[in-house]
């Protein structure tokens, strides 16, 4: 067989199996302004390839995750840097928590193009490993201790920077921003103002905005952890029945008004979800798989937070559609109902996916099972901010299924900053190294594919003054240099340049040079 | 609009459903064609060949599945495209590079008695055998030409990762194909 054979006869894979691949050129979430919509398409394809739908959440991340990209278009900022559809954020600098702290500081930043070398595309990586090198002199006749705190553009997931002082590895702590994007209508169909998808930072000056009031830092740094404490109701669904049938995908619903009208329901291991608010009556739905099937155990949730139903119905349909005509009898599960706080429950819940993470993405994963605590406060601070509990949801989480929001906590882009002590000896130089892998921005669709380019800011959001600034770049004979700033020449073997610090925008693009 | 209302109108022959569709899933069709052709005017002229075959099929046809149906259009008219060569000097795409990693299942020889609907139906048990996130990579890098930076991104992966669980996904597709008897 030919490969162009092969490549022909997976065209014609069923449409089912392909149905997969095309969720995202539909509307993500509902609107409330349409009172009653369906999930049922969506909850009947995954049956039928043989998953248990949301539920098993992992057909939710990556598909509208922070990465995924989509929105942005090729173009050029005025001083000839792209701008990139898939930006990964600038290098910024170092600073330290005082104000007032009589330090002189050179910088030193170099990237090592290594990853780019490679005998095919799929060897190579479009990352650099960077070396963030500061050189703090304190000119005192008295020892300091200062505490400094680098920023750095990211995800929860993301390696964390390494940093040693003198030589030395030093621990840190870690603490995290805030989602540093906004919220857009669908792509290609929405309507201004709408809150349907990510609207990530696409530019370095969008970072700008974000930080220079050093807000976003004080808030990342010193903001209070998330209130969790109040009680919710939470009714657990187990040992789901269907009976033998025909029918496509036996479907469970349970029907309830909510009498409360500050009273939102969150969901876990539900497929499906209508809702009408003037009305406070509320359905969600599951696929029901065979006993001890793939997904069987799963957990199934309804949090209600502000508030509990006077009763509920159960329902069994033939589909997620969940129709009238379309119902079928002999679907049971039993419901139990408990009271604990929001904080314990979505620990529980963050566990359960934590926990699914190998199983799905593999050991390197990069979810710490150890962290649960901390992802718990992020998903909460985010309920809190953007979710439901914020009273004004946005559209994307207005569903209210946790799956959705804790993908994109783990998944959307923030500001985190590492923090570490220095002590500077008096009358000495202290060399503090910070070294991380780097993503290249890039424009996966349209022109300049081939074209990778790599940010650093000078200025933003600093105590520290920087009397030198240099930079290098290094294992340079897989890249030429497309566009840049700095004053490379890597024909003329110019690998390191002096910079002036007071510009507060270098850029360098890059292209393989086999592309 | 919900797909069976866009359906709907194709059926009552009402101009109105190319909009429609051209809404909901343009952007779907043209990346698939963009991924094949790599090339955006290319694209654009398989996205409106993609509706114009569908107005042309249905009626009589009423696909299940939207845009699985226009998606399977887009990709036969690009890829179409691609072999009589009217876009490979001028774009790229990610052909070539999808036939030399697919170049790993299988032998390389034309197999003219090769019975494609077995070897389908042997792909498709190897989809259902995986879990969901290597399904999502292997149809996107070969049903949609995905390139793999889009996917990393896509999976919230690194590229190196997306790189190596497509090689191991290609090695246990030459192995099920074996194993079923197909001549590879």
């Amino acid at each position: 067989m030919k490969a162009t054979q092969l490549l022909k006869i997976i065209g014609e894979i069923g449409d089912e199996r392909i149905r997969e691949l095309t969720q995202d050129g539909e509307p993500a979430r509902p609107t409330r302004s349409r009172a009653w919509l369906k999930w049922g398409a969506l909850a009947a394809s995954l049956c039928l390839v043989g998953i248990a739908a949301i539920g098993l959440v992992s057909g939710w991340f990556g598909l509208f995750g922070a990465r995924s990209g989509g929105g942005g278009t090729a173009g050029r900022h005025a001083d000839g840097s792209t701008l990139f559809m898939a930006y990964a954020g600038p290098l910024f600098p170092l600073t330290v928590a005082q104000s007032d702290v009589p330090l002189r500081a050179k910088r030193q930043v170099s990237w090592d193009f290594a990853p780019f070398i490679g005998q095919s595309a799929t060897q190579w990586r479009h990352e650099t490993e960077v070396l963030d090198r500061y050189l703090l002199q304190n000119p005192t006749d008295a020892p300091l201790t200062v505490q400094a705190i680098y920023p750095y553009a990211g995800g929860v997931k993301d390696e964390r920077p390494q940093v040693t002082v003198d030589g030395k590895a030093v621990s840190s702590q870690l603490s995290y921003g805030r989602y540093s994007g906004d919220f857009e209508p669908a792509w290609g169909g929405g309507k201004p103002g709408e809150t349907l998808n990510l609207d990530r930072i696409t530019s370095w000056d969008g970072y700008v905005s974000l930080l220079q009031s050093g807000d976003y830092r004080a808030e990342a740094m010193h903001g209070e952890k998330p209130d969790l404490g109040q009680t919710v109701v939470v009714y657990t669904v187990t040992d789901p029945v269907r009976p033998q049938s025909d029918a496509v995908n036996p479907t469970l619903a349970i029907s309830f008004d909510l009498p409360d009208p500050e009273a939102v329901v969150l969901t876990y291991g539900f497929n499906g979800a209508s809702f009408d608010y003037e009305q406070r009556h509320f359905r969600y739905s599951f696929s029901v798989p065979e006993k001890d099937g793939f997904g069987y155990s799963d957990k199934r949730l309804l949090i209600v937070v502000g508030g509990d139903w006077p009763g509920y119905e159960l329902q069994g349909y033939r589909d997620g559609g969940c129709d009238e005509g379309e119902e079928l009898d002999g679907i049971q599960a039993t419901i139990s109902r408990s009271e604990t706080t929001l904080e314990a429950i979505l620990h529980e819940i963050v566990a359960d996916t934590a926990a699914r993470f190998p199983a799905m993405y593999g050991d390197d994963n990069g979810v710490d099972l150890s962290q649960t605590a901390l992802y718990t406060d992020l998903l909460g601070d985010a309920l809190l901010r953007d979710g439901l509990l914020s009273g004004k949801s946005k559209m994307r989480y207005d569903g209210g299924d946790l799956e959705s929001m804790i993908s994109d906590v783990f998944s959307y882009d923030r500001v985190l900053y590492l923090s570490f002590p220095v002590t500077l000896p008096a009358r000495a130089e202290t060399a503090v190294e910070i070294r991380l892998t780097k993503e290249a921005s890039l424009n996966y669709v349209g022109r300049d594919t081939k074209r990778y380019g790599f940010d650093l800011l000078t200025r933003l959001d600093t105590q520290l003054t920087f009397s030198e600034l240099t930079a290098a770049v290094i294992h340079t004979e897989s890249i030429e240099i497309v566009a840049q700033n700095m004053g490379f020449d890597l024909v003329s073997g110019v690998t390191q340049v002096a910079l002036d610090p007071e510009t507060e925008h270098y850029y360098l693009e890059v292209m393989r040079r086999d592309a | 609009m919900d797909d069976q209302a866009i359906i709907a109108l194709f059926w009552a022959r009402d101009e109105m459903a190319i909009g429609e569709t051209k809404a909901k899933y343009g952007r779907l069709c043209r990346g698939i064609a963009r991924n094949i052709l790599g090339n955006e005017e290319d694209a654009e002229e398989c996205e409106n060949d993609t509706y114009l075959k569908t107005w042309q099929a249905i009626p009589p046809q009423r696909p299940a599945v939207l845009p699985a149906y226009l998606g399977r259009i887009a990709r036969n008219i690009a890829l179409n495209r691609w072999k009589a060569g009217r876009a490979d000097k001028r774009g790229g795409g990610e052909v070539p590079l999808s036939l030399d990693e697919l170049g790993d299942c299988v032998s390389g020889r034309e197999d003219p008695d090769l019975d494609e609907g077995e070897v389908l139906a042997a792909i498709e048990r190897f989809l259902d055998s995986l879990e969901q996130a290597d399904r999502l990579v292997f149809l996107l890098r070969y049903w949609q030409l995905e390139p793999v930076a889009a996917i990393a991104r896509r999976m919230a992966w690194s590229e190196s990762k997306v790189t190596s669980r497509l090689f191991r996904l290609r090695k246990r597709l030459k192995s099920q194909l074996e194993k079923e008897g197909i001549r590879i």
